[in-house]
């Protein structure tokens, strides 16, 4: 056919169609570039470029311009960074759409993670993190602080800012013009025109130094949200008010203050990452360039939008405002969601197995991972591990989180190498029946918090909030029939108990009265708590309270003091110390307070003497059993119908029901004997009511795990009954049994005839739901089925996943899983814990690895906790910040000293010391101990009112570490720095402000010391004691009777002599009320700590050896210094016990022992000097003792200025007698050496033969 | 999940208020174009009646009133009404409702207001919240167009069918042949496709921008989805897998589907019907085509898409996606029934450690009902049907084309019949010899 124009469609038509469907393609292609253009994160990234960094540079030049002498170098590199950032034109054209995909300014930015891999279950790939696609500025810290973050994150407070209380002063300009009053003026502050983000926010911009606002401590960009509790609509209204208000102050009093509400810092994105010297930041241990951000803080790295990187609310308010602000959801399609903030820490443990190396320590005092660590200490304690297995090792034998198993209970049953280490958490029940009864038994199993309230043992039984009907009668009956069970197998399979007799020399009959305060002062409380000491806190140990109602028994009486005298005795792996108890004379001044204060008649005993002795262990014995005031609950009668029903539920299940039935009818024959196993051996024989409560006590034990935190015997080889929490923080969700849980927690349960989980709970005492942000978090998490939901309630209402379950079950297969008490952050803190369990270690350069003196403090730390030997001693010493005014701050007075004990001070300190902020305060950080009164409490040195009618205190604190205070030096052992401060409540400051200004000094901050606590608790006690006994010690000289502090220890005793003393103490100090006991310790666990204090002192470990003992060294000195009258050492005896030198006069030495001095001025036998102490130490401590340890008694005995003393017993300086001092004591076993003749001793025939059979060769 | 349902509402609501409200603006326009070009002032006081009763329902959905949620009675009802075996008798009735009253349903009118009730249905639906997120289900959305796709192409063939039908019946040539059918190349063919070109990108771009890729989480070899679902296309295969052993539904039905689409030109002796559309003159390729395609192809895609939830369960409309609920599965073998049912003894045992043949042997014997069943249905009904109901087609087929278009036939009507034996005897294999993985 011919073509034809007709056309088939109208053309016109076809074009109307083609014009709209082009536009319809360009409105599209449009909408597409609005949407790129205005993503989240360009979004962000022209916020930071725009508004965020010209104002920090611009607060960084007003900082500059206003510091006295200002940087102009500086200045001038910050003006041209500030045009570099100020937004331009061409910066905007490389911004517009399209022509941005060039990459600059805006762009995607990422952190390509090859080696931290990420597990997409069919390999692993590498990590790329686009967080900082958003979070510009994440990783900067402010210049010259590394610790604090250069954009800070958001916060709200209130601060009070002093006007000048009188009417604002008109200012005047550059050309002597009059200018109207300005917040410059009177305040010292500038606002903004425009705020950072909002544009319309009230904003200072500037910050005078040394004004009121400097004073107040305003920054600039800090919002002025509300003066005197009005809002300011806009910048002038604020400024007017301001201005006002300051006219004001002229009239109620002097001082008129304001109270403004301002907010600080920048919300997300735009805030840097808290603590940069710890994480992000470029010199911290965490870079962000070689770790990103996923890797700890999960999420998917990979969005550059908030909702899709799966970040995970905190608590149901932030859920809702995320929801509304950022279209946030819950993204189940990503399998590794954000932990939310209060889980933060858990991730810590992929890399940080030890956990111990995430204490404070001193690069690091604020605490890394605080929660977590409470968490581990949690499971420590409460022996989680006991039931659920925390294994560090894959098969491989690769470190892949904490290890934390049991340790094996004979060398047979070592498996896996290494084997675990922890011990079991309970007291062994291998001899339990030589000290319970069955009475106390039932009780105390039934419900351990009854007898003791703070138990740590879980609670098994009664646990029925999620039962009813038939299940609740048959958890009722069966459990009645369990506890008597479990005593029965307890008392059946005790083995009898051989007594510790006492000492023989022990005369008296035991008195509770000396032993209540034995108990005091011998340590106990440094482990147990007491209600009668209610200032003892200790809970490493058991609350002793109530011990005569548990050892109700003339049998549990005696085993409690042969307890008391060796503990390894009757339980070799407790950790409870043998406290080395020797019988104590009976003397008239005992019954008096001075008992406690050693006599040395204890020390140097003549057996021989009609001395009358008493034994303290069992005076503490008889102190404690006095403790009274709980009843037990009669037994019930055992239903036999029950015994039967539940043993024939165990038995069933392996012999079926019809045999079964026959054995526990019958017994089990001895010919069938041997084809019996397991538990059921124990119904051998003729068959008895105890056979069968036995036989139930067995299956029970062993269901209920009661193996995990007890030695039971017949259980030797059991394994953890519980799930293994070893990767339990990547346990598939799907994988956890919610069952019914939903119904059991959610308050609008349908169907209201049965009563709602909640008021259940709330009747069962456990916390009911309620709209608190973190029980609401844990709820959603429960109810969306999400592990920290699940391990919420499991520690909450262990066995309420079996609600309504339960009655579909066996009474066997019920869960069991006991109740622990636990606190709400407890709780918190163990979930924080385990689910950092993932077992999925980073490549291994990631995985922490300590070098050799940081693994031994880590290492040192454990055995540390494992022995609790922070209770006594203090391993870090109390710390102070504090603010001062230079000008009224007092220097300190010189003290002339030996140069060898200067401080040595880096210019940098110098430098950094004389820094003043804008207030023109300094500030400075000082170690040491706080000066205390004779209550123990805080010395007061002098008090004051302020205008208020605030009470103002001064204190003092006795150096521990040579301080830098404003170019200054200060000493220890010197002149105590004199602080003011509001009153300090336990160790905190109360609120309340005090004037710089005015009292020079300000108290700012507190650090509580390590450790200690029991040489605080004594401190009064002793104290009294001595005042009572009229012996009015010296200050802080009570110090020296206690536990002594452990700061420094490395660096002042000899690893070997340490290493020894850890293994078995011996008493050093004759003055010391009480002595170290004898832990149960390996030598092992002894070298681990002797590392420790070296390593934490800075001193070279594990070896070390000194100068002056080595061979030759004498005889050079000998050379060099020749002495006429004698050898050194015997002129340096000389010097050493001449009256001049008053070192005789309090030493012992040998055999020789001050006459008059009572026990509590003795001092130490020099002969142990050269075993014990280490030279470098000795040698400050000789020249200056307070600047070793400031509250020691001993003075200075050899001035460095002035005439040496004894100049013709020594000739030479003081610093030449201290040396040949020196010598002396660390050569003294060489001295004693020479002084003893051996040959004398030999029979002069053997040395003749010797003789010839020489003289033949 | 417990905490969403409130927000999802809130938002699904006003969502289906806008829906409404549009579905209201496009009846008004139909009223007008009924007006203005049909001249049926009848059919426009019913558009504009049914705008003003979408109107009504969209402001109150915007209001978020109550009144616009579905009642739960109903939900309940739909829910215990639909199950697979009222589902597939309902659509065969329905195919054959609508064969029947063709001439009707393809009257215009009569078409809008069925459109205008689905999309009552679906504005109704949509307020709750199980159906509303199985419907928006990203996935899902191309499924729910293709369904109205698919019913317009449907509805729009047989209109001009019936019309066709009813031109031949008065003896003037077909729509198509009346129009001729050659138009030209440019601007014609061209400018048409460079529009749909167009018009497409623009779509395909505004699709992207609102709905994002239904990615999910990295596969995981030990956590399989819950349900696994193949791609929409096999849903219906996947659905097949019910019922059938998998060997026969992954590999029998589809090779004898693409066997059998193969052989229809060579099955085909029908010289009527080509080149337009029309029923009467070819009404047994129709009906096969309605329900062989509608019926266990379509229909059993949107039962795995929309109907079928965890563990493969099926759940109703508005049932909730309870991963718990339980289904009773029972699998009987006819080899069971024959033997123990009807003759009251145990079914033979295969001796383990006999040779092949003897197996074998045993084998047979126990499946022997089934086996004979088999062999009758596809070996005696041909002729049988050859003699009664096909004989036309034999005669004009011959033998060879007869028997092939026959077994296809009887291939494809296993389906259905496997499918009814399951859901009212639970027989699931007919014949079943696992030894040899052959089981039908």
């Amino acid at each position: 056919m011919r073509a034809t124009e007709k056309t088939y469609y109208s053309i016109r038509r076809l074009h109307l169609w083609m014009a709209a469907s082009s536009l319809a393609l360009l409105a599209v292609t449009v909408w597409a570039l609005i949407a790129d253009h205005t993503r989240q994160w360009k979004q962000y990234q022209r916020t930071f470029q725009d508004r965020i960094q010209p104002w920090m540079t611009q607060a960084r030049i007003a900082e500059e311009q206003g510091r006295e002498s200002p940087d102009e170098e500086e200045l001038g590199r910050l003006r041209q960074v500030l045009s570099r950032q100020q937004p331009s034109l061409g910066k905007r054209l490389l911004r517009l759409p399209l022509i941005d995909a060039l990459g600059r300014p805006l762009a995607a930015e990422q952190i390509w993670l090859p080696e931290l891999t990420i597990d997409y279950n069919f390999r692993r790939v590498a990590r790329f993190d686009r967080c900082v696609t958003c979070h510009q500025g994440i990783d900067q810290a402010e210049p010259g602080r590394p610790r604090e973050p250069a954009l800070r994150p958001e916060e709200v407070l209130s601060v009070e800012l002093t006007t000048a209380g009188r009417a604002p002063e008109a200012g005047e300009n550059g050309a002597g013009q009059k200018t109207p009053p300005s917040l410059e003026g009177v305040y010292g502050l500038v606002l903004a025109e425009q705020g950072i983000l909002d544009p319309s926010a009230v904003t200072i911009e500037r910050v005078l130094p040394k004004t009121p606002a400097a004073e107040a401590r305003l920054t600039a960009g800090d919002v002025i949200l509300k003066i005197n509790d009005q809002e300011p609509i806009d910048r002038a209204a604020a400024q007017r008010h301001l201005l006002e208000e300051a006219e004001r102050g002229r009239a109620p009093t002097e001082g008129w203050s304001l109270q403004l509400e301002i907010r600080r810092g920048l919300p997300q994105p735009y805030s840097s990452h808290p603590r940069p010297d710890l994480f992000v930041g470029s010199m911290s241990p965490h870079p962000m360039s070689e770790f990103g951000c996923t890797i700890c803080h999960e999420g998917q790295g990979s969005a550059t939008e908030f909702k899709w990187a799966s970040h995970t609310p905190n608590d149901p308010g932030q859920r809702e405002q995320w929801r509304g602000q950022y279209g946030w959801f819950e993204n189940s399609h990503w399998d590794f969601p954000m932990l939310p903030k209060r889980f933060a820490e858990s991730r810590c443990l992929k890399c940080h197995h030890q956990v111990t190396d995430l204490e404070a320590s001193r690069r690091w005092p604020d605490p890394p991972a605080e929660k977590l660590l409470a968490g581990y200490q949690l499971v420590r304690q409460s022996g989680c591990f006991g039931c659920h297995e925390i294994k560090g090792f894959d098969e491989s034998g690769r470190s892949i989180g904490p290890d934390m198993r049991l340790e094996p209970s004979s060398q047979e049953a070592v498996r896996g190498v290494p084997p675990g280490t922890m011990r079991k958490v309970g007291p062994s029940l291998r001899e339990v029946a030589g000290r319970l009864d069955a009475g106390f038994l039932d009780n105390w199993i039934g419900n351990p918090s009854a007898f003791r309230p703070e138990t740590r043992m879980p609670r098994f039984f009664g646990l029925h909030e999620h039962l009813d009907g038939v299940s609740l009668a048959e958890a009722k009956r069966f459990e009645a029939v369990e506890i008597r069970a479990i005593t029965e197998y307890l008392l059946s399979t005790s083995r009898p108990v051989e007594l510790q007799a006492p000492p023989p020399e022990v005369t008296e009959r035991p008195s509770a009265q000396r032993g209540k305060r034995l108990f005091e002062v011998q340590g106990c409380l440094a482990c147990h708590k007491h209600r009668d000491f209610p200032r003892g806190q200790a809970t490493q140990g058991a609350d002793l309270s109530q011990l005569g109602a548990k050892y109700s028994s003339q049998a549990g009486a005696a085993w409690l003091a042969s307890w008391i005298r060796d503990p390894t005795r009757h339980s070799p792996r407790t950790v409870m110390p043998s406290p080395l108890l020797t019988p104590i004379p009976l003397e008239a001044e005992y019954g008096d307070a001075t008992s406690q204060i050693p006599n040395p008649k204890s020390e140097i005993r003549n057996p021989k003497s009609e001395i009358r002795m008493t034994d303290p262990a069992a005076d503490i014995a008889a102190y404690l059993l006095e403790g009274r005031g709980w009843q037990p609950k009669a037994r019930a009668p055992l239903n036999e119908g029950d015994l039967d029903e539940l043993a024939l539920l165990h038995l069933g299940k392996v012999y079926g029901e019809k045999l079964a039935r026959r054995y526990l009818k019958e017994g089990i024959a001895e010919s069938t004997a041997d084809r019996v196993q397991g538990d059921a051996a124990e119904l051998r024989g003729e068959m008895t009511v105890e056979k069968k409560l036995r036989y139930v006590g067995r299956r029970t034990i062993g269901k209920r795990g009661c193996y995990g935190c007890h030695d039971i015997p017949g259980f030797e080889d059991a394994q953890p009954i519980g799930p293994a929490l070893t990767d339990w923080g990547r346990k598939q969700e799907s994988l956890l049994a919610f069952e019914q849980i939903d119904e059991f927690v959610e308050p609008a349960v349908p169907a209201g005839a049965k009563q709602s989980g909640a008021a259940r709970l709330a009747a069962a005492g456990t916390a009911a739901p309620s709209d608190a942000p973190d029980q609401g978090f844990f709820l959603d998490a429960l109810l969306a089925h999400r592990r920290e939901g699940f391990i919420w309630q499991k520690l909450r209402a262990p066995r309420s996943f079996d609600f309504r379950t339960a009655a579909e079950k066996d009474y066997n297969q019920w869960l069991t899983m006991g109740r622990f008490q636990l606190s709400d952050q407890q709780r918190e803190a163990i979930i924080t814990f385990v689910l950092g369990l993932v077992a999925e270690p980073p490549a291994s350069a990631y995985v922490y690895r300590p070098d050799p003196r940081e693994k031994a403090i880590v290492e040192g730390r454990k055995v540390l906790e494992k022995y609790a030997c922070a209770q006594c001693h203090t391993l870090e010493t109390e710390r102070w910040t504090f603010e001062f005014d230079p000008a009224k701050f007092e220097d300190p007075p010189p003290v002339p000293d030996y140069d060898f004990l200067r401080p040595r001070v880096s210019p940098e300190q110098m430098t950094a010391s004389l820094k003043t902020d804008n207030r023109g305060l300094g500030s400075a950080e000082v170690a040491g101990m706080p000066r205390v009164d004779a209550q123990g409490k805080l010395l007061i040195v002098d008090e004051d009112q302020d205008e208020q009618g605030r009470a103002v205190y001064q204190y003092s604190l006795a150096l521990w570490e040579p301080a830098v205070i404003h170019g200054k030096v200060w000493t220890v052992g010197g002149a105590s720095p004199l602080v003011c401060g509001p009153e300090i409540v336990e160790g905190r400051l109360a609120a309340g402000r005090v004037d710089v200004t005015k009292w020079g000094v300000r108290l700012t901050g507190i650090r509580p010391p390590v450790g200690g606590s029991l040489a605080r608790l004594l401190y009064p006690v002793v104290l009294a004691e001595a005042r009572a006994s009229g012996r009015g010690p010296l200050e802080g000289e009570a110090w020296g009777w206690l536990p002594p502090p452990l700061v420094g220890e490395g660096a002042k005793v000899q690893p070997a002599w340490l290493h020894g003393f850890l293994l078995a103490p011996e008493r050093i100090r004759p003055s010391s009320v009480l002595r170290m006991p004898q832990y149960n310790m390996s030598a092992e666990e002894a070298g681990k700590l002797v590392d420790y204090f070296a390593a934490t002192s800075g001193v070279e470990f594990p070896y070390s050896s000194h100068a002056r003992s080595r061979s030759g060294y004498l005889e050079e000195m000998e050379r060099q210094r020749p002495h006429p009258e004698g050898t050194r050492l015997e002129q340096a005896l000389k010097l050493l016990t001449a009256s001049g030198t008053d070192c005789v006069k309090c030493h012992l030495l040998g055999d020789y022992r001050p006459g008059s001095g009572a026990g509590a001025t003795l001092a130490p036998n020099l002969e142990r000097v050269g075993r014990r102490i280490r030279p470098e130490y000795l040698r400050r401590w000789l020249a200056n003792p307070k600047t070793v340890l400031p509250y020691t008694p001993m003075t200075v005995n050899f001035p460095p200025a002035g005439p040496p003393l004894e100049p013709e017993v020594f000739g030479g300086n003081a610093t030449e007698q201290l040396d040949a001092i020196m010598d002396l004591l660390l050569n003294y076993d060489r001295y004693l050496g020479g002084r003893t003749s051996i040959r004398q001793l030999v029979p002069p025939a053997i040395g003749a033969a010797a003789n010839r059979s020489e003289g033949k060769q | 999940m417990h905490a969403g349902a409130s927000e999802l509402m809130e938002s699904t609501v006003t969502r289906v208020g806008w829906f409404y409200l549009i579905a209201s603006v496009v009846n008004v326009i139909a009223a007008v174009r009924s007006w203005r070009k049909q001249r049926k002032p009848a059919w426009t006081i019913a558009w504009l009646l049914v705008a003003a009763v979408f109107g009504g329902l969209g402001g109150l959905a915007l209001g978020h009133s109550p009144l616009v949620l579905m009642p739960e009675s109903l939900k309940a009802a739909a829910d215990a009404t639909l199950g697979p075996a009222t589902l597939t008798l309902g659509c065969f009735a329905t195919l054959v409702v609508l064969y029947l009253g063709r001439r009707f349903f393809v009257i215009p009118a009569v078409g809008w207001a069925m459109l205008n009730a689905s999309w009552l249905f679906l504005g109704l639906s949509m307020t709750d919240a199980e159906f509303a997120a199985v419907v928006g289900m990203a996935d899902n959305l191309p499924i729910v167009a293709m369904v109205y796709l698919l019913a317009f192409f449907t509805w729009w063939g047989a209109a001009q069918a019936v019309e066709n039908d009813r031109r031949l019946k008065r003896g003037s040539p077909p729509l198509e042949k009346e129009h001729g059918e050659k138009v030209l190349v440019w601007p014609d063919l061209v400018y048409t496709e460079l529009i749909c070109m167009v018009l497409a990108t623009a779509v395909l771009v505004a699709w992207s921008l609102v709905l994002k890729a239904p990615l999910e989480q990295p596969a995981n070899p030990v956590v399989t989805p819950n349900p696994s679902k193949a791609p929409w296309y096999f849903l219906g295969l996947q659905e097949l897998l019910t019922y059938s052993d998998a060997w026969n539904a992954g590999i029998v039905v589809p090779c004898l589907i693409v066997l059998g689409l193969m052989a229809i030109p060579y099955l085909d002796f029908n010289r009527q019907g080509s080149g337009y559309y029309t029923i009467r003159e070819r009404r047994f390729a129709y009906l096969v085509f309605q329900f062989g395609f509608l019926q266990l192809w379509v229909l059993l895609i949107l039962i795995g898409t929309f109907m079928r939830g965890p563990n493969w369960t099926f759940f109703g409309l508005y049932g909730v996606r309870d991963p718990h609920k339980l289904s009773a599965l029972e699998n009987v073998k006819l080899s069971d029934c024959f033997w123990v049912t009807m003759l009251g003894r145990g079914v033979p045992q295969v001796p383990a450690d006999a040779g092949l043949l003897v197996k074998l042997g045993h084998v047979f014997w126990r499946e022997i009902a089934g086996v004979v069943l088999t062999a009758l249905y596809f070996i005696a009904l041909p002729p049988l049907l050859g003699r009664t109901v096909l004989r036309s087609f034999r005669r004009r087929m011959g033998f060879g084309r007869y028997t092939l278009m026959v077994f296809l036939l009887l291939a494809m009507a296993t389906l259905p019949l496997e499918m009814f034996l399951r859901w009212t005897f639970s027989v699931s294999y007919v014949v079943s010899m696992p030894e040899y993985l052959l089981n039908f």
